[in-house]
């Protein structure tokens, strides 16, 4: 039987985000199965969070309201600098993933960081490089891993919610 | 509502199109069909609960899956379908809601659409173009399966395998001046594969293989298996297979 099941929807906006992880709480989805992995900032020159060792990262800028909420709900945070993607923010159970993520690890595709860590989550390796153009356009990417049964309910949930894009994963 | 990304969706509409289940319906229907689906992935050699197609019909988009049956004392199996790009997956399970003891494990990576199956059974009620597609592709099913059945009970490994070759055979002219003719789906399949289709062990697959190889009768060309030599395939296959009478020229004399 397969062993990683996740679920991969893509949105255009914050609000829509926000609004499917409302839906995956309404159908009593574990969060800690949740991540969200989107661009940091605009520009590589004005710094969009910053560490420090009381209170782990805290965001600023204009979009620091919608990254702190998320990390306050999704847990575990970090801010990447990827040649692909740019400035990369991710929340949720993928960052110990991506920083577990070995940089020699060979997969077809040539994937980045992000890729990497999507791939060793049941991603295809095709798609996991799509998920990056996306990340790398202004997407916001929202993961959800587990059982197949909570993938599967967590993918009707996310359904009825307004995404450009949703696909299931089983490697 | 979650839409599908707009090139995966055109590329679903080419496939859907030129498959049997859906061939001929109008592309409003196919639209308004394709808006219910979601979109699957499974990597190679994932095998999956087969409690899924309970809930799901699952469309192969790209890729092939090979639907097994196990016998968990002794770990033989055997392949029931090798199903290709615009295939349903178990689709008995339209008919009948009883669980189906059925291993599907996908040979390489596949991309498929699914709908929740009241969804599709719906569809059988709601349009009778579908229904008319759905008949006639599991009878289909069907025939495939009486003629494994009638191949494991009547004839030897070799005459089988020979069988499932020409079976494969790509319908159209030949590739290169010489006739050899390429094979869909199990062009490039391992041997261990091609003896689970014909009931066989590996040993005794590749022992046939070879000797069809050392006598000019298959080759390999790019990792593909190419048949050199229909007429003398289809002596050892025994007969003309149903559906296959238009390849190439009848044999005129057994060789084996």
């Amino acid at each position: 039987m397969s062993g990683q099941n996740s679920c991969v929807a893509v949105y255009d906006f914050g609000r829509q985000l926000g609004e499917a992880l409302d839906a995956l709480q309404g159908c009593n989805c574990d969060m800690r199965m949740v991540s969200a992995i989107g661009r940091g900032g605009d520009s590589a020159r004005r710094p969009f969070a910053f560490y420090d060792t009381a209170t782990g990262v805290r965001f600023c800028g204009e979009r620091a309201d919608f990254w702190n909420g998320l990390v306050a709900l999704l847990g575990a945070a970090a801010c990447l600098w990827s040649a692909r993607e740019g400035p990369l923010v991710a929340t949720g159970g993928i960052v110990p993933v991506m920083a577990a993520s070995d940089g020699r690890l060979a997969i077809a595709g040539n994937l980045g960081l992000l890729g990497r860590a999507l791939y060793t989550q049941g991603v295809s390796a095709d798609s996991a490089l799509r998920y990056e153009t996306m990340v790398g356009a202004g997407r916001l990417l929202l993961v959800v891993q587990g059982d197949r049964q909570d993938v599967e309910r967590a993918s009707e949930a996310l359904a009825a919610t307004d995404g450009v894009d949703m696909a299931m994963y089983a490697a | 509502m979650m839409k599908m990304d707009r090139d995966y969706r055109a590329h679903c509409k080419a496939r859907l199109g030129a498959s049997p289940l859906f061939a001929g319906l109008s592309e409003a229907l196919l639209d308004d069909m394709l808006g219910m689906f979601r979109r699957d992935n499974w990597r190679r050699g994932v095998q999956l609960d087969p409690s899924i197609f309970q809930q799901r019909l699952y469309l192969l988009i790209d890729g092939r899956v090979e639907v097994t049956r196990i016998n968990p004392q002794t770990g033989r199996s055997i392949t029931l379908f090798l199903l290709g790009p615009g295939d349903g997956i178990d689709m008995i399970t339209l008919l009948n809601e009883r669980p189906h003891d059925i291993t599907p494990v996908a040979i390489e990576d596949v991309s498929l659409i699914s709908v929740p199956l009241a969804d599709a059974r719906a569809w059988l009620e709601k349009h009778p173009e579908f229904n008319r597609n759905f008949l006639p592709y599991l009878g289909e099913q069907m025939r495939k399966l009486e003629d494994l059945a009638t191949d494991l009970a009547l004839h030897d490994t070799m005459t089988r395998l020979a069988r499932l070759i020409l079976r494969h055979i790509r319908p159209g002219p030949a590739v290169d001046g010489e006739g050899g003719r390429r094979l869909r789906l199990i062009n490039d399949l391992h041997d261990e594969s091609l003896a689970r289709m014909v009931g066989s062990v590996r040993q005794v697959v590749n022992r046939h293989l070879q000797y069809w190889r050392r006598h000019g009768i298959l080759h390999k060309h790019h990792f593909q298996t190419v048949v050199s030599d229909l007429d003398a395939l289809r002596n050892f296959a025994d007969e003309i297979l149903p559906g296959e009478e238009n390849v190439g020229e009848k044999p005129s004399a057994k060789v084996r």
